[in-house]
């Protein structure tokens, strides 16, 4: 037959291809892997874990497996909670909602306030997920430079100004894809712009936790309030597989209304994984955990640049992170990543193009590379066979 | 600062009906609200025997990434779990969803355009009604009787009403009216699907919890033009708690589904896969059905009679042959509204009919669970609510 979908559905969806391909890869076991936001396995705390769902099938079994409210498991809301003055934000567990990941809160904000045509704005680049969800809800898409500093506070000034977004989605640290984090300084700066508008800043913090070099800032929340809802993941510090992420909102009436909607999307989120999350931390220090992760990382991320010292052909450059988990490469003067990622393609490394976390530049010559899911051997083996592709796109 | 939402907002208000809920969810109160599964009977040991399995076998995997269409053990079992039914599916014709709900929630979005006509029962399930209401549809209600929907009302919807996207239909035990819908009306639905070149959401929660007669063939298993998409779920036979469900449609929606499934969550709790699908590894899944059948028809039973010796002459209820729910009709011109807050003195809960219509009206009905207590609550409940309707009716 020949169905009639709706037409949210019938735009073309480029991004959702490199998603597919980026999950279908982090499934097959020979090809080495720069393309993912994949967490390092060894990281995973398994034998804490098991110890956690014991303890909670035994005490409190049929809590976990019965339906449960759609906020989410208090004590997890709490420790969420309570874990925010970290940034500078005092929040309470009733402004937390637990979502299916952070990738549910970026549809539930897009579903909640977004008419078709209503203007947004977004990084460019940006998370390219987040760019394919909002496409779903039919927005105009407006992108702000991001420079070394962050946000640039002119562009962001003037659009501000004269789009009047409806709500600005920015990952000020260790952004993905670039791993860049704004300074202290372009915070204050996009704050008070910000603050003077009527656009929403949802701040998006997946890898804030994962800073192994440097000092990092206050969540937007501390200067804007209740401007600013954050969203949260443990997918980076304890587990994706778990699926649990969630959005703190200081706004009653946008909490109702992401509620109502979560409440019809799928009730609540999966209750046995909120109750095993939440029994873990709290027999467990997760910053003596994320110390193991972050050492990890770092030394990965130091063998990554070291590989491309090594093998990458002078006029590449690079990012140098401080934290998270990608390093955001260019490629010299005349190549497209695109071309060099289909040629490392063949050779067994996936890399993903900087294209897709564009809302509109294409042929581009920057690329995402992921050090945290990789072994030293398969980081010198994967830089080998990127320098030999972008050797092969200079002829 | 002043928010601005969606307009798709606004059919999504906090229902009266939820605010009465909350009332009803003290632990003093006889609730038959609920759609609650029978706790006691939650696979708890099983669990913690296949969760340290899952966790010490492959542990860095359970709690990794993985696929959005979901695990593929988890969807052969879920094939082999839908043969009952006569349905032969193919595991890559299945995507796994956060219970069913979600899938109630990507066929709106799939297939509904503002204004488009989403035909459903009459009355239906209020949670699948508010997932469809957050894409604006116009709903047509198809009115039923013991059979299920009538075919030939079915049909002059069908006629009356262009940009008809789907009709949606819970053909085992329905919620709310636990009535289910005959093979030859299943029959007839596709041949009218296929005629007026429409969609059908079977949604099907229920249908292996059948009390007594042959379990009926799914309508998808008459799909001739791939137009059936099937929803299933793991919350009545196995746990709610885990929010696994399925969807099982042709490729062509299959793979619409899974790009709306990434767009919404990426994909399913992998552990909570995992962990189900080694459950159904160990232990025979058939065998635990059995048992939440045999609990549920005794209480079926108990409600009923209890029904028969405390409620008055004019009050009529359905007599389901399986599922959670029954429904119950009072003398035509009375409110049920009315009945719950005169229940409520009396520490007796149930929902009103009214939000079960998605065009309101039919004030006079409501609905009841039996699934999740024990008999004597059952038997108090009922007979403090027959004391209500005997002052009322």
């Amino acid at each position: 037959m020949q169905f009639q979908i709706s037409e949210r559905m019938t735009k073309p969806d480029f991004q959702g291809e490199f998603v597919d391909a980026i999950l279908k890869c982090a499934a097959s076991p020979d090809m080495i892997s720069f393309g993912g936001g994949l967490p390092n396995p060894i990281s995973f705390p398994i034998r804490e874990m098991e110890d956690a769902v014991a303890k909670v099938l035994e005490k409190n079994g049929v809590q976990a497996l019965q339906y449960s409210t759609t906020a989410g498991y208090e004590p997890l809301r709490a420790y969420i909670a309570k874990r925010y003055a970290r940034i500078g934000v005092e929040a309470t567990a009733d402004e937390i909602i637990i979502t299916n990941g952070s990738q549910q809160a970026l549809d539930m904000f897009a579903a909640v306030m977004l008419n078709p045509k209503d203007p947004i704005l977004l990084e460019r680049p940006s998370y390219l997920a987040a760019l394919q969800t909002f496409h779903l809800y039919d927005p105009t898409v407006h992108t702000v430079e991001l420079t070394e500093q962050g946000v640039n506070c002119e562009e962001l000034a003037d659009i501000l100004q004269n789009v009047k977004p409806v709500f600005f989605y920015a990952i000020p640290n260790f952004q993905n894809p670039t791993g860049l984090t704004y300074t202290v300084e372009t915070r204050e700066k996009a704050a008070s712009l910000l603050k003077k508008s009527n656009t929403l800043l949802i701040e998006d913090n997946p890898y804030g936790e994962l800073r192994f070099r440097g000092e990092g800032g206050y969540s937007f929340a501390h200067y804007l309030g209740e401007q600013c809802c954050m969203m949260g993941t443990f997918s980076k510090t304890v587990s994706p597989g778990m699926r649990i992420g969630w959005i703190c909102c200081k706004n009653k009436a946008l909490r109702d209304k992401l509620m109502a909607f979560k409440q019809v999307m799928d009730l609540h989120t999966n209750i046995f994984c909120q109750m095993v999350l939440a029994q873990y931390l709290a027999d467990n220090d997760l910053d003596e955990h994320m110390e193991k992760i972050k050492n990890l990382y770092q030394h990965q991320a130091e063998v990554m640049m070291a590989a491309m010292d090594k093998y990458l052909p002078a006029g590449t450059s690079y990012t140098k992170p401080e934290g998270g988990m990608f390093i955001w490469a260019t490629m010299p003067d005349g190549v497209k990543a695109v071309d060099v990622g289909n040629a490392a393609i063949k050779k067994g490394l996936l890399v993903v193009a900087g294209d897709p976390f564009y809302e509109k530049d294409r042929g581009v010559r920057t690329m995402r590379l992921n050090y945290s899911n990789s072994t030293e051997a398969q980081i010198d083996a994967g830089m080998k066979i990127l320098g030999e592709a972008i050797r092969e796109m200079m002829k | 600062m002043a928010l601005q939402f969606a307009s798709r907002m606004d059919g999504l208000k906090g229902s009266a009906i939820r605010e009465l809920l909350k009332i009803a969810d003290k632990p003093d109160v006889i609730s038959f609200a609920g759609g609650f599964p029978a706790p006691e009977l939650f696979p708890v040991e099983g669990l913690e025997i296949v969760s340290k399995k899952v966790l010490e076998e492959d542990g860095r995997k359970a709690l990794q990434y993985s696929s959005t269409e979901g695990f593929l053990p988890l969807r052969e079992h879920i094939s082999k779990l839908m043969e009952p039914q006569s349905l032969k599916a193919d595991p890559d014709q299945i995507l796994v969803t956060a219970g069913s709900q979600q899938g109630l929630d990507f066929c709106a979005k799939l297939f509904v355009n503002p204004g488009d006509v989403v035909i459903t029962e009459s009355p239906s399930y209020l949670g699948a009604l508010n997932a469809f209401k957050a894409y604006e549809p116009k709903f047509v209600e198809v009115e039923m009787d013991e059979e299920g929907m009538l075919m030939d009302k079915l049909e002059e919807a069908l006629k009356t009403n262009g940009n008809v996207k789907f009709i949606y239909t819970i053909p085992d035990f329905q919620n709310p009216t636990g009535r289910t819908m005959t093979i030859e009306r299943r029959k007839k639905l596709v041949e009218l699907a296929n005629a007026y070149d429409v969609c059908v959401v079977e949604d099907n929660p229920y249908g292996s919890l059948r009390f007594e007669g042959e379990i009926h063939p799914a309508i998808k298993s008459f799909d001739t033009e791939d137009r059936v998409i099937y929803l299933g779920t793991m919350s009545k036979i196995f746990c709610p708690g885990m929010r696994i469900g399925w969807i099982y449609a042709a490729p062509a929606i299959l793979n619409k589904f899974n790009l709306i499934k990434q767009g919404a969550d990426l994909q399913c709790s992998t552990i909570a896969q995992r962990e189900c699908a080694a459950f159904f590894d160990m232990y025979d899944i058939n065998e635990h059905i059995k048992k939440i059948i045999d609990v549920y028809r005794r209480r079926r039973d108990v409600m009923v009679n209890a029904m028969k010796q405390y409620f008055p002459k004019n009050v009529s209820y359905t007599y389901p042959n399986g599922g959670l729910f029954l429904w119950v009709t009072l003398p035509e011109g009375m409110d049920s509204t009315d009945v719950f807050k005169k229940a409520m003195d009396k520490k007796v809960a149930f929902v009103a009919g009214e939000p079960f219509y998605p065009n309101g009206g039919n004030a006079n009905h409501f609905r009841m669970n039996y699934s999740a207590m024990p008999d004597e609550k059952i038997i108090e409940g009922v007979k403090r609510l027959g004391e209500v309707l005997n002052e009322l009716c």
